[in-house]
């Protein structure tokens, strides 16, 4: 599979290269996101504010849209960094999904809420 | 609480012909935690591929009773690396006196693509995709939790059937805990409430004594039993062909065909496409390629297979920035603080000790530690690159983002925590970095320069005073 010619490639390519940076987070995450997890009706958001596009989807059996935001494991992210993600989508969020990509392709996904979110029982 | 016993074969590799192959896998191989040397540095070396000899084909392995079943996955793994050592018995006319080699080695010559965007190596072939996971757990699937198991997966969801790769026995096993926890849930409020209207009912008549319903509280709960969910896709979708049977004779093999026919077809591996591709870092390309030459890297702009510097060269520069224009630049990554040189030192020498060795981004950690492999235990220990500069001057110059010393407590503590949780030893690796003043660039320019480091292995557990007296 060539990363120039997979069909993902298209929904994500003008992110790619407006935010170089990012790139081969948002790709990876895209792609698992989209095979992988089997999450439908992604769409790429363009939030310039944090540096990179964010990932929205339905996750299977569910009805209400997430949102995914890709890092790399090299980047240090701050709590302002994470609330302006928050801040910086409209409608604002309740929670967001972290996707951090490891270079052999593991992510994890961290939950992220603002403020204290009480744990189901 | 923990026996700290020494295995007197801990850090050799794989191979052990004699022994019979009883509790080595499963949960059984926790017993006996073994506690790595400490301050020794240790010297990196191949020896391993020489102590691998034996015999290659598992049968003469296999325990001699005929009653014990062979456990599937040591026939499966049981090679540790992808070279196969084969030592051909000597003739029995020449009594072994003749000096002709009996020793060969297999090389299954895989090959793989460099993906600039990733800046990993993919694998693609399915033949070399099998060989590189069965021989020494190489790489991950770049859909899958690890072993490449998405096109077996996709294909059976479209047929309907039942799926059983890990990934599902897992997404079984968490939602079974899910629907545990949500009848316990519902258990302890039906508890608290009977003993709200218990203790109410004793308040409006003050005469009768007040008794705890105990019976309910939620420390006696039994164990609800749960319904398992209903199996995904089911047969629906086929009826049975025997139904036809029970029909009239004139047209009972009419019926069964016309049913075989409105069977929908059932999709093999090769009519889907493969979305997944096996994806190794670049510390495990170099390796499968510079310590063990099983591997070729193409790269895919020249359309040329890479030769050795060449490779070298692209893994010291995929350490610098995704942008061209920000630091680090790749002419500023000829450094010995290049997070590639420090990544694959520790690897190196750890799977040249035998270990199999993965990443560890799930347990916050730079790498597990296993044993034989994922599909056999869990892994054991933990490491954690510490980098420590032998020159203090070169890291106030380093253009790298790495955590330098020194390192935080709360940093430490949290790994330590997480890692007690699950029952792993944490390892801190020091790798000692040389200084830039003694490493030149004719060194940088090929692996002479790892010999230069050293790593030593720290092993951390928590004491609690209190608690540890046994």
């Amino acid at each position: 599979m060539d990363a120039n010619v997979h069909p993902a490639f298209d929904a994500v390519k003008p992110l790619l290269t407006k935010y170089p940076a990012t790139a081969a987070s948002l790709y990876q995450t895209y792609n698992d996101i989209l095979h992988a997890q089997q999450w439908t009706d992604l769409e790429i958001i363009d939030v310039p504010q944090s540096g990179r596009g964010v990932i929205r989807g339905v996750k299977p059996k569910e009805e209400l849209p997430k949102l995914v935001v890709p890092c790399d494991l090299n980047e240090s992210l701050s709590l302002g960094w994470l609330s302006a993600v928050f801040d910086s989508i409209s409608p604002t969020p309740v929670e967001v999904y972290l996707g951090i990509v490891s270079s052999d392709s593991s992510i994890v996904y961290y939950r992220l809420s603002k403020g204290i979110v009480k744990p189901p029982m | 609480m923990y026996r700290v016993s020494r295995h007197s074969d801990f850090g050799t590799p794989h191979g052990r012909p004699a022994r019979p192959i009883s509790r080595a896998y499963g949960a059984g191989a926790r017993k006996g935690r073994t506690r790595l040397d400490q301050g020794q540095p240790t010297t990196t070396s191949l020896a391993m591929a020489s102590s691998v000899a034996g015999p290659s084909t598992p049968t003469a392995t296999a325990p001699t009773k005929s009653k014990r079943r062979q456990n599937p996955n040591n026939v499966i793994y049981a090679n540790p690396l992808p070279l196969i050592i084969e030592t051909r018995p000597p003739a029995p006319y020449t009594l072994g006196l003749l000096p002709f080699p009996r020793t060969k080695i297999i090389n299954p010559e895989c090959s793989g693509i460099y993906d600039a965007l990733t800046r990993s190596v993919w694998i693609v072939g399915k033949r070399d995709v099998r060989v590189l996971w069965e021989r020494g757990f190489f790489g991950k699937g770049s859909l899958s939790r690890s072993e490449p198991s998405w096109l077996t997966r996709k294909v059976q969801q479209l047929n309907g059937g039942e799926v059983l790769t890990a990934e599902e026995v897992t997404a079984r096993r968490r939602e079974q805990r899910k629907q545990f926890k949500v009848s316990r849930a519902a258990a302890i409020q039906k508890a608290a409430q009977e003993a709200e209207a218990a203790f109410s009912a004793s308040l409006e008549s003050p005469a009768t004594t007040f008794e705890l319903p105990l019976v309910n509280t939620p420390h006696n709960v039994p164990r609800p039993t749960f319904e398992p969910a209903a199996s995904k896709g089911g047969t629906a979708g086929r009826p049975p062909p025997t139904e036809a049977k029970a029909d009239k004779a004139a047209n009972s093999e009419e019926e069964v065909e016309k049913q075989l026919r409105e069977q929908p077809e059932l999709l093999d591996e090769d009519q889907v496409e493969n979305m997944e591709h096996l994806q190794l870092t670049l510390q495990e390309a170099f390796f499968l390629a510079w310590g063990l030459g099983c591997l070729r890297v193409l790269d895919r702009d020249s359309g040329q297979y890479l030769n050795l510097p060449a490779l070298w060269s692209l893994c010291l520069t995929s350490s610098s920035s995704p942008v061209p224009t920000l630091s680090p630049t790749p002419a500023e990554c000829r450094r010995p603080d290049n997070p590639f040189l420090i990544h694959y030192v520790a690897y190196h020498h750890f799977r040249s000790l035998g270990w199999v060795v993965r990443g560890g981004i799930k347990f916050c950690v730079d790498y597990l530690l296993y044993k034989r492999g994922p599909v056999f235990t869990h892994a054991e220990f933990a490491i954690v690159l510490c980098p420590e500069y032998d020159d203090p001057s070169d890291g106030s110059s380093s253009p790298f983002a790495f955590q330098k010393e020194p390192f935080t407590w709360t940093w430490f503590s949290t790994i330590n925590r997480v890692n007690a949780q699950v029952k792993k030893t944490l390892v801190l690796a020091y790798v000692t970095i040389p200084a830039m003043s003694a490493v030149g660039e004719r060194e940088l320019g090929s692996p002479e320069c790892l010999r230069m480091y050293s790593v030593r292995e720290v092993v951390v557990r928590r004491f609690v005073p209190a608690r540890m007296r046994d």
